[in-house]
């Protein structure tokens, strides 16, 4: 032990030493003006439990009438539930009693941080959201559309706004998504910063695609016919009217004849000199489509 | 849309050159008088290059449905988007003298409808009798093997391929559809197949998608097929039929066994058909009947999908049951399976619930999703029971207690979260005890520098406020902790009295120690020790 050797003074100094270190630490934490009560990891930790992150989904959900297939379900968030979670999990970290009055003592403080960690936990565009969280809303959708469509843009606004409008992401109209998960293949769960007063939910894009409206072909169960909605082949507008019919390959499920269909859509837009490449796909543009919910 | 986009779309984008090899002759007429200064003829090779049985895969910009996707697409032409605009017409596929026949085609076919071959040298790529001039892009490639039936089913036709080629012009500035093209110049690939779900077996069908090369076999195309006006649901069998009996074919004529089993296993790759064996006639007597060839065209780049659903996003949208949580569920025509939940006004649900001691019973319960607004309370508990509320009926309400519970119990299983917990508390009590050491410690003048965030006459405080309000309290509580943290409690509390009974207690002493009486005796002189045991 070299301790040993040491005197009694020396062993003095470097007690002071260490004592000054820490001294000099801690003013330089308290000159910082971000110091926060919870360290960060436990922060996150809590505020992901308040989005409702692991919950079991019986938990969301105790009773499969209250989401039956194909429906969509819109709610508001109990605050109180959240926070009775957020207390058991802070209650793991209490032993004594003792704790139990320190946590008491800090927790309003615990209460506010985590708040305010809500809004960082997902920051579209790196844009994280301030202040205290306040409503939070959102919705459960389970739908084959879901799981058929993976990528669902959700955007909710906090006022009317037309149903082909698609405001930025800082637009103040605009609320701030709390959560967006895929909880299971085709259960979609949705949170929302604030009380939307319209939800779009949208094809996702993947680019331009092309294709036809496919549908049961006039009261045949057994076989599917196909339309595309006539464009103005100089304006891309739409002309309205009678959709024209697509035509398929005999005995080739799903294969377009094109030549034929491209007959019928240019006796539609009355032109005559063959359509090419670039006027039939023109034709055959689809745009994602979105479907509006209102008075959510 | 409120973003604008646009974009303009062409017929097609002819390369001044198509790709082959040339032979550029340079040579100059003088007119003057005494033609001094000619110079020789000049000769000299060219190439141009372009790939032939292998995309660059820098070339690919993006496909749709994307590798390996699963979803419903069956409303959708798949397609291929390449960087490159004249692509497509860099070499004629027959004719040299035609220019708008594109030498690509996107092929969808379904599983099983043909095969992809492992890599093999370039010559082997095509159907055996065709070959391809020089030169080409790769010594080695791939190639797609199908049968008649399958180019008459589902391949373009010749004019179809002119429809389902075209060059876009997208503006860079919109990142989803240039996707970091350097001049916003795309030449586009479309397939001519709706990928369909299996809607009578209720199956998902897995597509691949194939970028072949046309040359020297567009006349393998179908001619004019017959047009109809809707197509039958159940998938086509025929065609996979036909397939698989080439392959055995193959396999059947195929010098051991071992070899039989390759070309099962490489004729399937990468769909894994499990391939059925099938009697053939043995050799020698209609060997050929009805036996179909095997027809390959090189593949430049190919993906699979799979095509799990069917029905449009539009529809299923709209077809939606939409309310707020709680809200009944749709009328079923089917009988319902099970009791219905029974549901109070505030949306709580009636389950079976088992307390404690084991004693089965029914409790209400609603999860954190609420039909309505509910107010925030504050309060801090510490164990779920303060959370049991009453609810209807006489039955509690155990919504709040059970989401204590399962917060207690997601943060236990998560050690790193719980050992974080520990710490923070422990640093706490740590960090407050090092803090007041500091404080008596360090010098006066050290003091006042860190205690900066003293207020200033005119000024607020400082950021230190709250740390020299805490010092100046732990300064106060150390020098009167009577006056502010309260009266203390004695360190050491009297012991209960010593039942001695009538014995001297030098003879219990001895006793109890093992000692001679004489010697306790003595030892109880030294002065004080008798009074301090009594």
């Amino acid at each position: 032990m070299s301790d040993a050797n040491l005197t009694f003074a020396e062993i003095r100094d470097a007690d002071l030493k260490a004592i000054d270190d820490v001294a000099l630490r801690s003013a330089a934490a308290a000159a910082d003006s971000e110091v926060r009560v919870v360290p960060q990891e436990l922060r996150t930790w809590l505020a992901g439990l308040r989005l409702l992150q692991g919950l079991p989904f019986e938990y969301l959900v105790p009773d499969t009438d209250l989401l039956p297939p194909e429906s969509i379900r819109f709610f508001h968030l109990d605050r109180n539930w959240t926070d009775a979670l957020e207390q058991g999990a802070l209650s793991v970290g209490t032993v004594s009693g003792a704790d139990r009055e320190q946590l008491a003592a800090v927790h309003p403080a615990i209460r506010e941080e985590t708040d305010a960690e809500e809004r960082q936990q997902r920051a579209p565009g790196g844009e994280p959201g301030f202040g205290p969280a306040g409503e939070v809303t959102g919705f459960l959708l389970r739908s084959r559309a879901v799981s058929a469509y993976p990528g669902l843009h959700v955007r909710a606004y906090g006022s009317e706004v037309g149903d082909e409008e698609m405001l930025p992401e800082d637009d103040p109209r605009r609320l701030r998504l709390l959560r967006l998960e895929r909880l299971a293949p085709a259960v979609l769960l949705a949170l929302f910063d604030g009380v939307p007063a319209i939800v779009h939910v949208e094809e996702p894009q993947a680019g331009l695609q092309f294709g036809v409206r496919l549908d049961a072909g006039g009261g045949d169960a057994e076989s599917l016919a196909a339309w595309v909605p006539p464009r103005d082949p100089d304006t891309a507008s739409d002309l309205g009217g009678e959709d024209v019919a697509v035509y398929f390959r005999e005995e080739a499920p799903g294969v377009l004849d094109l030549q034929r269909t491209a007959a019928a859509i240019e006796e539609r837009i009355g032109s005559s000199d063959g359509l090419n490449g670039a006027e039939l796909a023109l034709q055959m543009i689809r745009y994602p489509f979105r479907q509006v919910f209102g008075d959510a | 849309m409120a973003r604008s986009r646009y974009f303009e779309l062409f017929d097609s984008a002819h390369p001044k050159l198509p790709a082959g090899r040339y032979e550029l002759i340079g040579n100059q007429e003088l007119s003057g008088e005494d033609k001094v200064g000619a110079t020789a003829e000049l000769r000299s090779q060219l190439t141009v290059r372009s790939c032939r049985y292998r995309l660059p895969p820098d070339q690919v910009l993006s496909v749709w449905p994307a590798a390996n996707e699963e979803g419903a697409f069956d409303s959708r032409l798949p397609q291929i988007v390449l960087r490159r605009r004249t692509l497509p017409w860099e070499r004629r596929p027959e004719d040299p003298a035609d220019e708008q026949t594109p030498w690509l085609a996107l092929v969808v076919i379904a599983e099983g409808e043909g095969s992809i071959s492992g890599e093999v040298p370039a010559a082997e790529c095509i159907t055996p009798g065709k070959t391809l001039a020089e030169p080409s892009d790769s010594p080695t490639g791939f190639y797609l093997a199908v049968t008649k039936q399958t180019i008459e089913k589902v391949f373009p036709t010749k004019e179809d391929l002119r429809a389902l080629t075209h060059v876009r012009k997208v503006d860079l500035a919109d990142t989803e559809l240039a996707l970091g093209d350097d001049d916003g110049h795309l030449a586009v690939v479309m397939a001519n197949r709706l990928p369909q779900f299996d809607r009578v077996a209720k199956k998902p069908v897995r597509y691949m998608a194939c970028l072949i090369n046309l040359e020297q076999q567009i006349r393998l195309l179908p001619d004019s097929p017959k047009p109809v006006k809707k197509f039958k649901i159940a998938v086509d069998k025929t065609i996979l039929g036909a397939h698989n009996r080439a392959i055995e074919r193959i396999a059947f004529e195929a010098p051991d066994s071992q070899v039989a089993d390759m070309v099962r296993l490489e004729m399937a790759v990468p769909f894994k058909l499990p391939t059925p064996k099938l009697d053939f006639e043995p050799m020698g007597e209609g060997v050929a009947g009805g036996v179909p060839k095997l027809y390959r065209f090189p593949v430049l780049t190919y993906w699979s999908f799979t095509c799990t659903e069917s029905g449009n996003f539009e529809s299923l949208m709209q077809k939606l049951d939409v309310g707020a949580i709680g809200a009944p569920p749709p009328p079923s025509p089917e009988p319902p399976t099970r009791p219905a939940p029974k549901l109070d006004d505030r949306k709580r649900v009636d389950l079976e619930h088992r307390d404690r001691d084991g004693e089965g019973g029914r409790a209400w319960f609603r999860g954190p999703l609420a039909p309505a607004p509910v107010k925030r309370k504050s309060g801090l508990v510490h164990v779920s029971e303060k959370l049991r509320r009453p609810g209807p009926e006489g039955r509690e309400d155990l919504s709040y207690a059970a989401a204590f519970e399962i917060g207690r119990l997601l943060t236990l299983a998560q050690p790193s979260v719980v050992a974080r917990l520990m710490r923070w508390r422990r640093e706490e009590f740590g960090a407050e005890s090092a803090r007041r050491k500091a404080e008596l410690a360090i010098e006066p003048a050290r003091k006042a520098e860190l205690l900066s965030g003293v207020p200033e006459p005119g000024k607020g405080p400082g950021p230190a406020i709250g740390r020299v309000l805490g010092a100046a309290l732990m300064e106060r509580a150390a020098e009167s902790p009577q006056t502010v943290l309260g009266p203390t409690r004695p360190l050491v509390d009297p012991g209960r009295p010593l039942e001695l009974g009538d014995r001297p207690l030098p003879q219990i002493l001895a006793e109890r120690l093992d000692l001679r009486v004489e010697e306790v005796q003595a030892l109880m002189k030294s002065p004080g020790l008798e009074g301090g045991i009594q």
